[in-house]
């Protein structure tokens, strides 16, 4: 059920947490991110391009951080997942007219686990795209 | 020289008139491209806009033939290249001929990337005849028939097909 619609609430935003990751610039709902924090050699968080399916860039772990993503449709033990990034980590309101569902043959034929939209934005007078993944769906 | 009266004028005019035969005959709009050597066309009805310049925003994880998405007015609409469905040799390289079309068909919308927008033309219905039984299976089953603009062979392609076997994983 789509409690904004049935409450007649028009959200303008969307809380994102906005990230790299195998050189592309990703995001995550707000509200799926637990918490942050820089990546130490001992973290045994798994790569976030890995886990999308998009190959690894090797890298440092200097200025890299570690998210734990909350996902709602697992059971307790499963539902905490941590996973490495690359900076900047920053926290965004995505407006909404911005965030876009997938066109369909694209949505047919991507092979990324997890993506459920895409944010065109201008930044700097030039668009940028932001690949928006559900926690729940990777 | 005898001076005609407005009646003799009239029955002349009456006369030339039943020479002339009304020939319209149902048209068809087509969009013509080029992919390649090859001449293919869309109706037009399916085909919302052509865009001469777009910039393409690449997606990762996606075929060769999804060439990434454009931003329309605001709207997000994907690219798709038709060469490998067509199994035809993509030599593109985005060149200033290049056009994408956006298209509507089987319920959904894409950017389609062609050569060379060739003409929008209307043509007669009769031009357009069956698809030959010598055209390659692959071919056969996109192709709504075929005709002949400035001496060349179009083949006209039925998009709802395209897109559906396109998102089927054809291509």
């Amino acid at each position: 059920m789509d409690l904004a619609a049935e409450s007649g609430v028009i959200h303008e935003t969307l809380a994102v947490v906005r990230f790299c990751t195998g050189g592309w610039r990703v995001g995550v709902e707000a509200c799926q991110v637990r918490s942050s924090r820089p990546a130490t050699e001992e973290s045994p968080g798994g790569e976030f391009a890995t886990v999308l399916g998009l190959p690894a860039v090797a890298a440092s772990l200097l200025g890299r951080q570690y998210l734990a993503l909350k996902r709602s449709m697992r059971d307790e033990a499963e539902g905490l997942v941590e996973i490495l990034v690359d900076a900047p980590v920053e926290l965004l309101s995505l407006p909404v007219a911005t965030i876009h569902p997938l066109p369909p043959l694209l949505a047919a034929r991507i092979r990324l686990h997890g993506l459920r939209a895409l944010a065109m934005q201008a930044e700097a007078g030039e668009k940028a795209l932001t690949l928006l993944f559900d926690a729940d769906t990777f | 020289m005898s001076e005609a009266t407005l009646d003799q004028v009239l029955s002349q005019r009456r006369e030339v008139n039943k020479d002339i035969v009304n020939v319209d005959e149902p048209a068809v709009k087509l969009v013509i491209f080029a992919l390649g050597d090859d001449w293919f066309a869309f109706q037009s009805e399916r085909i919302r806009e052509i865009l001469a310049q777009a910039d393409i925003f690449f997606v990762p994880g996606c075929p060769p033939s999804l060439e990434g998405v454009i931003n329309v007015r605001g709207d997000i609409e994907s690219v798709i290249r038709p060469h490998e469905m067509l199994h035809l040799p993509d030599n593109s390289d985005g060149g200033r001929a290049s056009a994408i079309l956006l298209g509507r068909g089987g319920g959904m919308s894409s950017g389609i990337r062609v050569d060379r927008v060739v003409d929008v033309v209307d043509v007669p219905q009769s031009s357009i005849r069956p698809p030959p039984s010598t055209l390659p299976e692959h071919m056969r089953v996109l192709v709504l028939g075929v005709l002949r603009f400035q001496e060349q062979p179009v083949a006209v392609l039925d998009l709802d097909k395209m897109f559906v076997d396109y998102a089927r994983g054809l291509g």
